[in-house]
Order: C-alpha cells, then structure tokens, then sequence
C-alpha cells in the first residue's frame, strides 16, 4: 500500500502511517527552504551605517544653547583650539519632534541638559530630556567662530570663489530628517524611510540633505537645511523628502556645523542613478 | 464539523502539526536575526525584526497557497491542507506584528496619528517607483486579518458557503497586494538581485502549480458522459471500489457513486463544508468521510450523523447489465434511497 491508497482523516488521531511520513519530510523540505531563503534574504541586505543610538544611555552635558534656527547645544572641547575648539550638536526630544518649544526660552544660556546621544561619523545629536534643561545664566559672547565663509564639499568648487565671497552652488542629495540619518534608524533614509522622515521632518527635527558620496558607505556630510533667509524649512521640503533631488543655495559654516541656504523653488526632482557631473 | 458548540478539536496531529508550525517560524526568524546580525553587526534589531517578520510572513503565505493545488496534484499532501488554517492565523499574526510594528517604528510618536500618517505620509511620488508602498501593505493586512478571524467553521455556517468562499478568494487579492508592497518597498532600495529574484520565482512557482492543478481537474472528473433520456451511464459496476467511489459528472453536476459492503449508493460530489471532492473520499465505518477536512454523510441519505445536521442530496441509482446509471435530478434533501447490489444483474426498478 503507497501513500497515496492510504486514507488520511484529519479529526482521526490515527495518521496512517506512509502519510505521516511523507508530511514529516514535506516540513523538513520546506523547513530547509524557508531557512534558506532566510540566510539569503539575512546576507543579501544593503551594508548598515555605521551610526549608532545611546538608546537608554543618559548623559548630562554643559554648554551654550543657539539656535540657527534650529536648536543647538554648543559644547567646549578643552584642549583643541580654533574652530575645533568647541562643537555644535543639534538637539531633540524624544519620539518624531523638535525641541525648540522647550530650547527657545534658553537661546543663548548656557545650560546643563541630560540626554542620549545620537552620532555618526557625519554629526552629533542629542536626544534631550526636556525636564532635564537646567538654565546656568546667560553666557557672554558665543564660543564659536561666527559664520565662516570656509566652504566645503565635493559638489561644486565654484560655490566659492578664491576671494573666500560665497556663492551660489548646486547640491545634489537627498532630504531626510536629522535624528533618523545620524542614527536612530537604520536605513534612515531612501525610499522605505520615507514616510518616517516626512512624519520626522513635519514634527519639527531638523531637515538635512544628505549629499552622495562615492559609495553607500563612504562617509556622507550632511548640510543642515534653511531657507534664503535664513529661516527653518521643515513644512516646505515635506514633498521632495527622501527622494534624489537637485537644489540651488549657498553655504555657510558654523564652525563643524554646515547650513545650506536653500533656495527652494530650484528643488528639481531627478532620476535615481541620474548621477551629476561633478 | 460542527459549528455551532464545539470550538475546536484537538488531537495528536493537530498538536504535532502545531508545534511543528511553530518551530519553523521561530527557527526562520531567529536564523535571519542572527544571520543578520553576524553579517551586519551594525544593524538595529527593530529594522532586522520588522524585516525577519514581513519575510516569514510572506514565505508562510507562499507555502499556503502552494498546499492548494499541490493537494489537487497528489493526495499526500492532504494532511497539509487540513489544517491550512493554522497556517493562515499563523501568518496573520505575523502580518500583524510586522505592519503594527511598523507603524510603531515610522508612523508613532510623532505631530500626527499614525493611522492618518500611514495612508497619508509619504505620497507625493510622482513615478511608479515613488508610490506608496504601506497603505498597500495595511490592505493587505485587512484582508489577512479578515480571513484568519472568519477562518472558523462557525463562520462558513453563518456567512453561508458562497460568502465565505468569496470571502477566502480574497487572499489572491491579498498575494498580488504583497508582492506590489515588496516590490515598491524594499525592492526599490535593494541593490542586490537575489531578493528580486526570490520574489519572481515565489510568483511563477505558484502560478505554475495552480495551472497544473487547473488542467488537472479536468481531467477523468469532468468528463460529461452522454445523457440518455432522464438516466445517465456513468460507468460499469465494476469501475466502483469497495469502500470508495467512482466520480462521475451527471448534468453538469459532480456526484459520488460510493460502494459500501457491496451495494451502491449514489451522493453529490460536493461536500458541504468547503466543496471538498467527496468522490475522492473513503467509507469509514459505513459513512463516507471527505477527504479534505473529514466530515461525513451517510451514503443512503446524505445526512450526517447525529449531532451534526449537514446534508448533501442524494441520487436515484439503478444497474442494468453491469452498467451503473444515474437519475440526472438530485431527489429532495435528505430522501433515503435503497443502496443496489453492484452485481452483474439488474436491479429492481
Ligand atoms: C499595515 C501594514 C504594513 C506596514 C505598515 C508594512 C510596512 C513595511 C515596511 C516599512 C517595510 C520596509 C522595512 C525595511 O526594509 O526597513 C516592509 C517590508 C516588508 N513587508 Fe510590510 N508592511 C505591512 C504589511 C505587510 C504584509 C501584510 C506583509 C505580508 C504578508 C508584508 C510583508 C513585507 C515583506 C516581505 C517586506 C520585505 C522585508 C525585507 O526587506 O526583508 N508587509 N513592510
Ligand atoms: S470536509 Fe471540508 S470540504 Fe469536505
């Protein structure tokens, strides 16, 4: 008698026995399969940044709290000097929002803050305990340098001219939110990040676009986005988030801090793989 | 079988059966975690979760509708079907953590409700590539979860057949919107091939065997034999085994010629629970129990055995010169007939 005579009936507890076996080898076939398939699928994934969160590390920093126009700790680092001698991290609260409702009544202060740190070779952040914001007084004239013409980046060297004025440039790159891209989440950024970011960005953390390095993995810089004026951009990129985009603007550098001034009727929407040529 | 008061039976095969299940869900999730997180140390868990969740959910779903037809193809695989709704709560659940997940992780926290941001964040691409992909996959999700909480008998009773079938043949509806999600989500990212690949040949592999299992049953089953007059010839007496049934097609419709201790009875072919094949079934203690989920029906009368009250008609059923001929009506529900002798002579008209 083969399998197929014999009659299996499922509310029976009696499974006959060639049909027993042949259902044990149909879960270790597939189990086999689908482990596989579970490998594959496990090494076939995209490299992941190599950012990370403090996800449940608290920390407590001191410094000076500026916003341009989002909001800024600005930390002294004893020992180093000139533009190195201090940084500026930016800052949020938890969840997708900003944190300049509770840093806006401090611009200026110096400040003690408890928090988590977000940071990837690009940037620092600091995902702050609102409660934690101690006002230390205001603090006299800012540590840094004030805006300097230094001009970076591998886009477009006419963004400067040899006389240090700046000028226009065109960036290319992608818009995402800060807090995901330096390392809440990985991917933070691309098309399935998409709609974190959109809900990120609108919350009010900090937009940056992300500007292409060579590969998925080289060390990507991230400029800080502002309007013209000067002002925060958050629900007027909304549409153009984490899609390759082209944009028209000029550079400013806050010592390690760099902030496009965008002009955002030239954000061009274009092909992925569309490479520019720089 | 019934459903109105017996929730759900157990036994030893249904338990292995279970733990069976089980253990390959674990074993898969907690190979592409820890795959992935020796290949990837830099990987956050949530993102490995979320993906190891949404990949055995769709593998799960690939084997479902693979146990369809492969059932069809070759009996041995029956024992498979009949729990196949373990299988789709099964995948349910993992459907659910992963979307819930999801939204937890790209949509809460944040200025607005992660419902509202679900369908709503993230539009605005304006090319195929840049379409949305998780309202399509929340559609799917509702489609799943809809199925697997009206996958209980007690709901094929009180949706009646029709609705519940139509119901259930929503989970291609749910397949197409799966593989749309993956395609405009996780594929638009991925630079490797091999996922691309996997997907294609899920999607060929099952279109495949449901057209083998298509040609298949028109095969001998369909085959209308000539109607002569009110009586059909649907074959020789001998063509009955003993303690199983001939499948004939009478008028357009399936009947069962069953041979119980020598006489025969003639039934529909239909089974009343999910249009099981009963000429495919066996004689078990003097009843004819269906091959796909085992219900039973007497072969006279086509009722079933107390306590249970489904009833399939039954057929007037007459041998004339070792021939077996088939009235083409189905008699009233529930009519007893007299099973006739499968002998070389006559029956009494
Ligand atoms: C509300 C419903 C759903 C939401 C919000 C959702 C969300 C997502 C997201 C955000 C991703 C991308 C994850 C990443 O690569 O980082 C994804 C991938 C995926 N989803 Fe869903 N999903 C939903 C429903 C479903 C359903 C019902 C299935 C299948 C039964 C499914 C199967 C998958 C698969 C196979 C992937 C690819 C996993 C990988 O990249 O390895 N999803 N989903
Ligand atoms: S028992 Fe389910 S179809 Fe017959």
């Amino acid at each position: 008698m083969s399998a197929s005579d014999e009659f299996f009936i499922g509310w029976s507890a009696d499974v006959p026995k060639r049909t027993g076996a042949f259902a044990r080898r149909a879960w270790m076939g597939a189990l086999v399969l689908g482990l596989s398939i579970a490998a594959y699928g496990a090494i076939s994934q995209a490299p992941f940044a190599k950012s990370r969160f403090e996800f449940g590390v608290e920390r407590t920093f001191e410094g000076r709290i500026e916003h341009i126009p989002y909001p800024t700790l600005v930390v002294d680092r004893p020992g180093a000097s000139g533009d190195a001698s201090s940084s500026r991290w930016l800052l949020t609260v938890f969840g997708k929002r900003g944190a300049e409702e509770f840093t806006q009544p401090l611009d200026g202060h110096r400040v003690s803050v408890t928090g988590s740190l977000i940071y990837s070779g690009a940037g620092t952040m600091v995902e702050i305990l609102p409660d934690s914001l101690k006002d230390l007084g205001e603090a006299e004239a800012p540590s840094l340098p004030r805006p300097s013409q230094r001009v970076f980046g591998p886009q477009d060297s006419s963004v400067v001219d040899t006389d240090g004025s700046l000028r226009r440039g065109t960036f290319y790159g992608e818009i995402v939110d800060s807090k995901c891209f330096l390392g809440v989440m990985k991917p933070g950024n691309l098309k399935t990040h998409r709609a974190c970011a959109i809900r990120c960005i609108s919350g009010g953390v900090p937009p940056v676009l992300v500007v292409r390095g060579e590969s998925a993995l080289d060390p990507v810089t991230y400029l800080l986005m502002v309007d013209e004026e000067g002002r925060a951009v958050n629900d007027r990129v909304l549409e153009h988030v984490a899609q390759p985009i082209r944009i028209q603007g000029f550079l400013k550098s806050y010592g390690d801090m760099h902030v496009l001034h965008a002009h955002l009727g030239s954000i061009t929407r274009i092909a992925p793989g569309d490479d520019p040529d720089i | 079988m019934g459903h109105s008061y017996r929730a759900v039976q157990w036994n030893r095969f249904k338990l292995r059966y279970d733990m069976a299940l089980i253990a390959g869900v674990v074993l898969f999730i907690a190979a592409f975690m820890g795959i992935s997180a020796g290949v990837h140390p830099e990987a956050t868990a949530e993102t490995l979760l979320i993906r190891g969740l949404g990949l055995a959910a769709i593998v799960l779903l690939h084997v479902i509708l693979a146990i369809g037809p492969l059932a069809r193809l070759d009996r041995r695989w029956l024992p498979l079907l009949y729990n196949r709704r373990h299988l789709g709560v099964t995948m349910a659940i993992l459907a659910f953590i992963h979307g819930g997940f999801s939204i937890l992780q790209f949509h809460a926290f944040g200025d607005t409700n992660p419902i509202v941001s679900l369908f709503t964040a993230g539009s605005g691409g304006d090319s195929i590539s840049g379409f949305p992909f998780q309202p399509i996959g929340a559609a799917a999700l509702a489609i799943i979860v809809l199925m697997a909480a009206t996958s209980h008998d007690y709901w094929l009773a009180n949706l009646t057949a029709p609705v519940w079938k139509a119901l259930h043949m929503l989970v291609y509806l749910a397949y197409a919107l799966v593989v749309l999600h993956v395609a405009l989500g996780s594929l638009q990212v991925q630079s490797h091939w091999a996922p691309a690949a996997l997907l294609g040949v899920g999607v060929l592999g099952l279109g495949t065997l449901h057209t083998m299992a298509a040609l298949q049953g028109r095969g001998p089953d369909l085959a209308v034999p000539e109607p002569s007059g009110e009586w059909v010839d649907v074959g020789s007496v001998s063509d009955v085994p003993e303690g199983r049934a001939l499948a004939a097609m009478v008028a357009g419709e399936r009947v069962a010629i069953y041979k119980n201790e020598g006489k025969l009875s003639a039934i529909s072919g239909v089974c009343q629970h999910q249009n099981g094949p009963l000429a495919e079934g066996r004689i078990v203690d003097g009843l004819v129990v269906c091959p796909w989920h085992g219900f039973q029906y007497r072969p006279d009368c086509g009722k079933s055995p107390e306590p249970f009250h489904e009833t399939v008609p039954t057929f007037r059923l007459e041998v004339r010169g070792g021939r077996v001929l088939v009235q083409t009506m189905p008699l009233p529900l529930g009519t007893t007939t007299e099973p006739v002798p499968a002998t070389l002579e006559d029956s009494a008209p």
